[in-house]
């Protein structure tokens, strides 16, 4: 195994920030420090540092030091997307129709139960409609202990998703996305036959130990991807 | 591992150290995983033990790894998520859930760009791309079909590699540093051969991913991920 001195840093430091070993906010050595280790010059620690800095994994702070870089990432499993937000960034037009709105106590469902807690479950299921056309239907529920505003929300425009972003901080997101065929009423309310491939997004959040959500949505396959990137900046192309 | 010409400006145990490293890295190696024996160790990068006791010592007292006399070497508990970064490895992935993985080769070869390759990439039509097709299985059942492009000036020597024994990504992952990549995740039906290879149900969907990775500023890869929608998922939990 032949491996020059810089990439050895480099490689060094890149596995130790990937693999976890340094977080976000950790201070690397200084330059002298990193010289003495392995026995290089300021030249050679320069270079892999600055693979480490394009690569986006470190950052230079005016007279800090150098640090390891929170990850910009924009994860589909690791973030809560505004759909009406998303689709106007496709250069859409969004709209929302809601289909079906009550406040009701949870259903023997160990789901239902833990969301409810000690209150009811509001339940608000809409179809997302991006130019006028279905693009996917949502059955979510809400917790009326978590979020007791949502009973007297204007949820006629503003799809609940949106409104819960804006109204709640979460802090914590379990995703689960996956490929059914849509089957019945749903596919009905999106206008396709049953059986047409669509992608299904399962989320519950939470605020602290409070669960806020559950919800559960259906995009057409033809018509909607989940996109996330990586790494610094956006790709180009 | 050598002990002559440029390598002898790196230390050997540094070396050892940078080969553990890559290994938790990239993924093959998890937190609580066992790290390969000192005698393992010696032999796979033929070093001294006295070298690999000391590479393994040094990250031991970094915290990366623990070492239990009489148990082993593990790799220590993160305390933080990993990064981001960290690219999916299906082989890795069927290993942690203590399922057999193995692989098929259905296709390794040379290929010319297509419009639509030629602007994945950003090359001009027709320029070379290497082009593999592998059929990931956990326990014999096939769970993944990988379709992959990859440029072959980030990894020159890709049409040699063995796909049974190391997977296109593990590939990938050794010989061009990560810089960023771009997922795209989508529902859609699979064609007849891909429902054929896949074991699926009639009318059963597929979850797609496609997946492009830049090195050096350049896309390094575009691969398409197909799984049988009736048994796979993608999961997260984060906490802000």
């Amino acid at each position: 195994m032949t491996m020059s001195l810089h990439e050895l840093i480099r490689s060094d430091y890149e596995s130790r920030i990937i693999g976890g070993f340094l977080a976000p906010g950790d201070r690397l050595p200084t330059e002298q420090a990193l010289m003495q280790t392995y026995g290089c010059s300021r030249m050679t620690v320069n270079k892999a540092l600055s693979k480490l800095l394009s690569a986006g994994l470190i950052e230079r702070r005016k007279k800090a030091g150098t640090f390891v870089a929170k990850p910009k990432v924009h994860s589909m499993v690791l973030d809560v997307p505004d759909i009406a937000v998303q689709v106007h960034e496709r250069g859409q037009a969004y709209a929302y129709r809601p289909l079906r709105r009550l406040v009701r106590p949870p259903g023997e469902d160990e789901e239902e139960r833990l969301l409810a807690a000690s209150g009811m479950l509001m339940q608000i299921d809409g179809l997302h409609i991006a130019d006028g056309a279905p693009l996917g239907a949502e059955f979510r529920l809400v917790s009326t202990d978590a979020v007791p505003a949502i009973v007297d929300a204007d949820l006629d425009t503003l799809p609940p998703g949106s409104w819960l972003l804006q109204q709640v901080p979460w802090t914590e997101a379990e995703t689960r996305i996956s490929a059914v065929g849509v089957a019945g009423d749903e596919a009905r309310w999106l206008e396709v036959s049953a059986g047409t491939p669509c992608l299904c997004v399962e989320r519950r959040t939470w605020r602290g130990e409070e669960r806020i959500t559950y919800v559960r949505q259906l995009f057409l396959g033809h018509a909607y991807d989940m996109v996330a990137r990586f790494g610094p900046g956006a790709p180009h192309g | 591992m050598s002990a002559t010409g440029a390598a002898a400006m790196v230390p050997l145990y540094e070396q050892v150290k940078a080969h553990v490293l890559r290994m938790i890295g990239s993924g093959e190696l998890q937190a609580f995983s066992r790290v390969p024996s000192e005698n393992e160790l010696v032999r796979l990068l033929n070093v001294s033990r006295m070298t690999v006791n000391r590479a393994l010592n040094d990250l031991a007292s970094e915290g990366v790894l623990t070492r239990t006399a009489g148990v082993g070497t593990f790799v220590a508990e993160q305390s933080v998520r990993a990064h981001p970064l960290q690219i999916n490895n299906i082989a890795e992935e069927i290993r942690r859930r203590g399922h057999r993985y193995h692989a098929e080769v259905l296709l390794l070869e040379l290929a010319c760009a297509d419009q639509a390759l030629a602007r994945e990439f950003g090359v001009h039509p027709q320029a070379p791309l290497f082009h593999s097709i592998v059929l990931h299985h956990e326990n014999e059942r096939p769970i993944q079909i990988e379709d992959r492009y990859v440029n072959p000036v980030v990894a020159p020597d890709y049409m040699s590699a063995d796909f049974t024994v190391e997977t296109p990504n593990e590939h990938l992952v050794r010989v061009a540093p990560l810089q960023r990549a771009e997922h795209v995740v989508r529902a859609a039906n699979p064609d007849p051969d891909q429902a054929q290879l896949l074991d699926m149900a009639p009318g059963e969907p597929c979850l797609v991913l496609r997946r492009r990775t830049w090195t050096n500023e350049i896309v390094a890869s575009f691969a398409t991920l197909l799984y049988p929608g009736s048994r796979y998922e993608f999961a997260g939990r984060f906490t802000v």
